[in-house]
């Protein structure tokens, strides 16, 4: 379980993060859902110690980050987080050399899945695939937790389908996720938690599932009560 | 390994690279100038308590620096670091104090001139001074007076500020004596008058009891009232030697071009009293080797394979009878020499190369060795007569020039 | 250790292409120095000879024997290192800019490695200091080289010959980077070695708190600087106590270490607990 308890963050004078608390939970989609400049991504690396957070705490499994924990959790940035003149069969095997938890097995099952040619440069793949490969390099750690930052935004409609069937897939099964993003739509339908973030605070936390029985609503309707009513 | 081959290739053209350079050790391969005394007469020992310092020159770019004391041989180049670093060859005198005293050492100028020693104490005198900026000269001079006492290591510390300050714009010390509970220090005070540059000796009497200034006496100027043009006054004393007597003596000359007389002039401390030697004019244009200790000069001469050496005491005012030795036809009255009293020894050492008041004889690098005469000054006798050989091709190939000649210490 | 020694590897791996452009650069100006060097002496001794009707010996009494020493002082010779060290000395600041440009950002990837983040320091510090070194080891081979090339170019009557510790000795900027006793080298780049220290400490202070922080990163390379030298400033230039060599050279060492400790352990700090991406 990772467990984010009342962070706080400034940037300058602006105060970004006014005590955020929610938890996420191995197993389930945590989906954390906000308006852009809300701090999505500052919380996601606030659990990665990529940047310092004034107050609160932040554990995973009940201990503080250590530099063991990347071994168990890992980050896909919007961003490919690899040098660019690497090719992608470099940067499998920069990944391989740090990471205990590297599955190659499952990693050439990823190139396949989503089509990648392995000599192929960063710097000269699409942006469809550069996002690929970018959740290639993730999943193929044996983690028991995954951050995900805004995987669908800027991609073609194909890829986006194929990194959705990712999800419903056994490569993310039994592991905790937690996903930014700031349109629903898409992956309505996968996610099982839903964190809805407005002005620094946590507005309201609720399974989808549990809304969509007893209430009848989708997490659009949620959403909509939430911010317009 | 191979996928560090990076770190590999840097690392061995770093290792090779210094290695290469640290361990293979040219200069031990370059051959060291090796030299031997030959004695010709009397007996090796001597030469233990003399220690002659030379710059070797073998037409490359790095001249070397040997000091000799009898059998013992010490090269600036074959110095580590740490023994460059703690100055391994400076002068002995002054390490061996800053050994003994540590503590009072500490900060203090390493020149012989600004201490004294006998049974009882170190003293220790410098001029301080600060500059004043906008009078663009030295200002605020006082002196830094500082004892140890032998019997119980205590120190007293204090600072004078000097009189007359108008009067000079830079000293220094050129002597340190203690007398009873007095102290003396004799200084070299410079100065600008009608922008000319005038020099004078001042001797400053220190009440060591109650830490005050008695005086400030004018002694030796280079400007005399009677005198046409400028003197030289040459200061004579035993170089680093701690001891002084209560006599100061200096060597005068006249610098104008009828009048060149030269004047061996003694003032008594005790008796503040100021006179000229009287001695034949002959013999004081002879080279004179103050040794104040034991209040005594002597008057060198050389000519015609003759050396001879005549003691004049001072206290006696009488010139004793000279002590003759006979010496190599090479050497002459203008043979550059090196001389040095140590315990009761005369040590002459002359280099064969350089003459005094030559100018444009350049020295040869196949130079002649240099000659060491030690004379018993208390037995009027010979004790060594030998010269400085090269035992090695580097030696013959290079020029030996003598730097200075000190008593060795060690 | 392990990944220590593989980002070294790998930061080297990552300048390794200008660094080996940087040694060829070297080698070819240096060997071209000396043949140049060599045939402009020559050029002059035969016009003194030939036309001026000079004698050798006159000839070499005037102009002096060629040695390395000629070679040294040229700008054959010194340009290259020039080069090496400004490029150097740029680098020690782009190896940690340049993981944070671009929309490649690199840094979450070395900062989210499952090991201690200060290896990353020790890495980039590592690469910097052995790319200097191996430099200066490589100057040593090409004195060694031109004393040999110096040799085919010039008759032996009109050449000094010097030794590579020789040249060291005798020529003011061989020596800067090539000291005459080893106990000198390791102190020399030790206190380099403290200086890159200071600079990444200054950088990760910039990083960790940017704009603010550029100002704190000024202050401490200040501060830094001003402690490592308090000894020379307190006791040389000011008087306010004495030291003999031996204890002054033991208590600036001492100094050192604590400057470069600190270093170290405010850049671990900043790196667990204030960097940010």
């Amino acid at each position: 379980m990772i467990e984010v308890n009342n962070i706080t963050k400034k940037f300058g004078r602006k105060q970004v993060l006014k005590g955020v608390t929610f938890t996420a939970e191995k197993g389930e989609i945590t989906c954390l859902i906000g308006i852009n400049g809300v701090g999505k991504t500052t919380i996601l690396n606030a659990i990665m110690a990529l940047t310092p957070i004034k107050k609160g705490e932040i554990l995973i499994d009940g201990e503080k980050l250590k530099p063991k924990t990347f071994n168990h959790i890992t980050f896909i940035p919007d961003a490919i987080t690899v040098l660019p003149q690497m090719t992608i069969t470099e940067s499998m095997q920069f990944m391989k050399d740090y990471y205990t938890t590297w599955n190659e097995e499952r990693a050439q099952e990823l190139l396949s899945f989503f089509k990648l040619n392995p000599e192929d440069k960063i710097a000269s793949l699409s942006k469809g695939n550069t996002a690929k490969a970018n959740l290639l390099l993730g999943l193929a750690l044996d983690v028991d937790y995954i951050l995900m930052d805004e995987p669908f935004s800027g991609i073609d409609m194909f890829s986006r389908e194929q990194i959705a069937n990712v999800f419903t897939s056994h490569l993310i099964e039994d592991r905790g996720v937690i996903i930014t993003t700031h349109e629903i739509g898409d992956i309505e339908h996968l996610i099982d938690k839903v964190v809805l973030l407005d002005d620094g605070v946590v507005k309201k936390h609720f399974y989808t599932e549990e809304v969509r029985e007893a209430e009848g609503k989708s997490v659009i309707d949620v959403m909509r009560e939430e911010y317009q009513g | 390994m191979e996928r560090y081959w990076k770190l590999m290739f840097t690392s061995c053209l770093f290792v090779f690279g210094i290695g290469f350079f640290y361990l293979h050790d040219t200069f031990a391969e370059k051959e060291l100038p090796e030299y031997t005394w030959e004695k010709q007469k009397g007996n090796e020992e001597v030469l233990e308590d003399v220690l002659v310092q030379a710059y070797i020159q073998d037409g490359s770019y790095i001249g070397e620096t040997i000091q000799i004391a009898g059998e013992k041989r010490k090269y600036l180049s074959q110095l580590s670091f740490l023994e460059r670093l703690t100055g391994a060859m400076d002068n002995l005198k002054i390490k061996q104090l800053q050994q003994k005293y540590r503590g009072f050492m500490r900060g203090k100028e390493e020149s012989t001139y600004n201490f004294y020693e006998d049974k009882r104490m170190l003293a220790y005198a410098n001029v301080s001074s600060e500059w004043d900026g906008s009078q663009f000269k030295q200002s605020n001079f006082a002196l830094e007076v500082e004892t140890v006492s032998k019997r119980d290591d205590e120190t007293t510390s204090f600072f004078i500020k000097l009189p007359n300050q108008d009067q000079y714009d830079y000293m220094d010390v050129g002597e340190v004596t203690v007398l009873g509970d007095k102290l003396y220090v004799l200084t070299q005070n410079d100065m600008l008058v009608d922008d000319e540059s005038q020099s004078e000796m001042r001797l400053y009497t220190i009440d060591l009891t109650n830490e005050k200034l008695i005086s400030e006496q004018r002694l030796f100027s280079d400007k005399e009232e009677n005198v046409k043009g400028d003197r030289e006054v040459t200061l004579l004393h035993d170089t680093d030697e701690l001891q002084a007597s209560s006599y100061i003596a200096v060597m005068t000359r006249n610098l104008d071009e009828d009048d060149q007389t030269k004047q061996l002039r003694l003032f008594d401390i005790e008796k503040q009293e100021e006179w000229s030697v009287d001695l034949p004019k002959k013999m004081l244009e002879q080279e004179v080797v103050a040794h104040m200790g034991d209040e005594t000069f002597y008057f060198i001469y050389e000519q015609k394979g003759k050396l001879s050496v005549t003691p004049y005491q001072i206290a006696e005012q009488q010139l004793d009878d000279p002590i003759e030795i006979p010496i190599s036809d090479a050497i002459d009255v203008n043979t550059m020499k090196y001389t040095k009293i140590i315990h009761d020894k005369l040590y002459l050492l002359y280099d064969m190369n350089s003459y005094m008041g030559r100018e444009g004889n350049a020295p040869q690098i196949k130079g002649n060795p240099p000659l060491m005469y030690v004379i018993d000054l208390k037995a009027k006798a010979l004790r060594y007569e030998g010269e400085l050989t090269p035992k090695n091709k580097a030696a013959k190939n290079a020029l030996f020039m003598i730097e200075s000649m000190y008593e060795n210490e060690q | 250790m392990k990944s220590y020694f593989r980002l070294t590897e790998f930061e080297l791996g990552r300048f390794f292409k200008f660094y080996l452009v940087l040694i060829g650069l070297t080698i070819v100006s240096q060997i071209i120095g000396v043949i140049a060097v060599s045939k402009e002496y020559m050029q002059e001794a035969n016009e003194a000879i030939y036309q001026d009707g000079l004698s050798k010996q006159a000839f070499m009494d005037q102009r002096g024997l060629i040695s390395l020493l000629d070679w040294t002082n040229s700008i054959w010779f010194l340009a290259p290192i020039a080069l090496c060290v400004v490029t150097l000395l740029i680098y020690m600041f782009f190896i940690w800019y340049r993981d944070w440009l671009g929309k490649n950002t690199f840094i979450y990837r070395l900062l989210m490695l499952p090991t201690q983040r200060i290896h990353l320091f020790f890495a980039k510090a590592t690469t910097i200091f052995i790319m200097v070194l191996g430099l200066v080891a490589l100057q040593v081979f090409l004195i060694y080289i031109a004393g040999i090339v110096l040799e085919w170019m010039v008759p032996n009557e009109f050449m000094q010959t010097m030794g590579v510790s020789e040249v060291s000795v005798a020529s003011q900027y061989v020596n800067t980077i090539l000291p005459a006793t080893f106990t000198e080298f390791v102190l020399y780049y030790g206190t380099g070695f403290m200086f890159v220290c200071i600079f990444f400490t200054a950088i990760l202070i910039e990083r960790s708190y940017r704009w603010k922080g550029l100002l704190f990163a000024i202050g401490y390379v200040a501060v830094a600087t001003a402690v490592f030298m308090s000894l020379i400033f307190l006791s040389m230039e000011w008087g306010l106590f004495s030291l003999y060599p031996l204890e002054w050279l033991i208590l600036q060492i001492i100094i050192g270490i604590i400057v470069t400790a600190s270093s170290i352990f405010l850049s671990y700090y900043l790196l667990t607990k204030k960097i940010t991406v």
